[in-house]
């Protein structure tokens, strides 16, 4: 289990439209056992709502603890990844979750914007699943495990 | 008003005409002549018209000499842009050449015309006359607008098509790159827990899988090979060569190969493109190999005249039948079965595409067991380049 500087497990938050990509990840980050919470949301406009606890997510705290990271897929409905992206990191009181584009997308105008917005890493979704659970080994032992994040 | 002498000398025998022979002459050259042609008085009255004028502008004699132009048939010649030429232009530059008028005539439909106008006087006391030429390009120009918008629409369609095989490549992948992760997440789960063929089944399946997601790759970088913004900038082949031999690194050394490479010059070309061509001639020359013998491939330029690099790809490998020399680079040929050698059969079609794409061009040759040499060749420089860095 990883935990913050507390000692206290951080939940992933996965923001992805695509149904058969949230179980890949899902089962990906399961087969690199990392057995932190994850939640999902749908698309840029769940996600600020999870993020601000509005909407179907306000209410009782706990239902949507703040994330200790985020994956955060790049094109999607109603609000994409990138504006998302934009006001996380243009709140002060959000910049400092992690965000990690997780995306198909391996053009170099995204990436470099990505960056300009404040992303953390990005990564172009792998194409087998092996290599999936790989990057989310790897993206574990780096975010959950090596960096000191801030403190919830 | 005195008639001046005019004589017309034939230089060979010195023959000379009487004036009443000369314009005899004059006037069956005049109507010989396929072009319609006009001579007017100062006030613009036809006193001169040939045959052609009559033919084409189906006219009669009777009802034109005399007449003034711009009332002829009934004001069908009253043309701004013709008077505008005769009246003003003409005053002040006497020779005129391909001054174009478009004009709808009632009777005879659109007429293009390409006009040279004279104003001529033959002496201080002899009144000027126009002499005018019209010549019917009709004809010609409704071909090239025909030409022209065939061109444009080919091109439209060329465009579509890349666009189509970029956008269903594109959305091809996604769907394929959940089969191959799930496929594999199943092998995984279950493999161990179905048997024999069921689990042949499942293999085949995701080979089959692997196999389709080459093909789109590899049609996808084939439609972007066109669809891409040219850039065109100093390449140095000698370092992609390098760049793309350092990639190979572990297949030539798993079959104990090399490449040797030669001269290579810096020629204005996307790099990009390059690294793609010379991957895929590199790669086939270490693919198609003999069995029994490491593969050795040589890679070297040389310039072919002032404008040109030749850039050869030599191998031992197992060759082919140059009767299949043009046809390799024909999207989708493969002359092996796909269990000898994988591949999709777009490789050397995107190398021709590449090729062409940088005004050059591609060509094999080789010998059933005797190797391949594959030849490019590019323009050392290129017209747009250096226009984006």
């Amino acid at each position: 289990m990883i935990k913050d500087r507390n000692k206290i497990p951080i939940s992933i938050l996965v923001c992805d439209d695509d149904e058969d990509d949230r179980m890949l990840t899902r089962q990906a980050l399961e087969d690199a056992h990392i057995s932190n919470t994850v939640r999902f949301v749908e698309d840029g406009e769940q996600l600020l709502d999870y993020l601000y606890q509005r909407g179907p997510f306000s209410g009782e705290t706990g239902e949507a603890p703040r994330p200790g990271l985020i994956l955060l897929d790049l094109n999607m409905p109603k609000l994409d990844g990138r504006e998302a992206l934009k006001t996380i990191k243009e709140d002060d009181t959000l910049r400092d979750i992690p965000v990690v584009v997780l995306s198909t997308s391996r053009l170099d105008e995204d990436i470099a914007r990505s960056y300009q917005l404040g992303v953390n890493s990005f990564i172009t979704k792998p194409v087998t699943f092996s290599g999936l659970v790989e990057a989310m080994n790897v993206l574990g032992r780096y975010w959950l495990e090596i960096v000191e994040l801030p403190p919830a | 008003m005195a008639n001046p002498r005019v004589r017309l000398a034939t230089p060979r025998d010195g023959t000379e005409y009487d004036v009443p022979v000369a314009e005899q002459l004059l006037l069956d050259i005049i109507d010989t002549i396929r072009e319609p042609l006009l001579v007017l008085d100062p006030e613009f009255r036809i006193t001169q018209a040939n045959r052609a004028f009559f033919d084409i502008f189906r006219v009669e004699r009777e009802d034109t000499i005399g007449e003034v132009l711009f009332s002829l048939g009934d004001g069908q010649w009253d043309i701004a842009p013709l008077r505008e030429l005769l009246r003003d232009k003409l005053a002040v530059e006497p020779r005129l050449n391909d001054f174009e008028v478009d004009h709808v005539f009632p009777g005879i439909g659109r007429k293009i015309m390409l006009l040279n106008a004279r104003l001529v006087a033959h002496g201080p006391n002899t009144p000027r006359i126009i002499l005018l030429a019209i010549e019917d390009i009709t004809a010609r120009r409704i071909t090239e607008l025909r030409l022209e918008e065939q061109r444009a629409e080919l091109q439209r369609s060329n465009t579509a098509l890349d666009e189509f095989a970029s956008v269903a490549s594109h959305d091809l992948q996604e769907p394929l790159r959940k089969i191959l992760s799930f496929g594999e997440r199943l092998t995984m789960s279950a493999g161990p827990a179905i048997e024999g063929e069921s689990q042949r089944h499942l293999e085949r399946m995701l080979d089959a899988t692997a196999r389709m997601r080459t093909l789109i790759n590899d049609l996808l970088v084939y439609s972007q090979v066109s669809t891409r913004a040219q850039r065109f900038r100093p390449t140095d082949l000698a370092k992609i060569a390098r760049e793309v031999i350092g990639d190979l690194e572990t297949v030539i050394s798993d079959e104990g190969g090399r490449v040797e490479v030669g001269e290579l010059p810096v020629i204005d070309a996307d790099p990009l493109l390059m690294r793609q061509l010379l991957q895929n001639l590199l790669g086939n020359a270490l693919k198609y190999r003999k069995k029994d013998e490491p593969p050795v491939v040589q890679l070297s330029g040389l310039p072919a005249g002032n404008r040109y690099w030749r850039i050869m790809v030599a191998d031992n490998g197992i060759g082919f039948n140059e009767l299949y020399a043009e046809k390799i680079f024909k999207m989708f040929e493969r002359l092996h079965g796909k269990g000898e050698y994988k591949g999709s059969g777009i490789g050397l079609a995107i190398c021709r595409k590449i090729a062409e794409r940088h005004g050059g061009t591609i060509a094999a040759t080789s010998a059933m067991g005797k190797g391949a040499t594959f030849t490019i060749t590019l323009p050392a420089r290129q017209v747009t380049s250096g226009q984006s860095q």
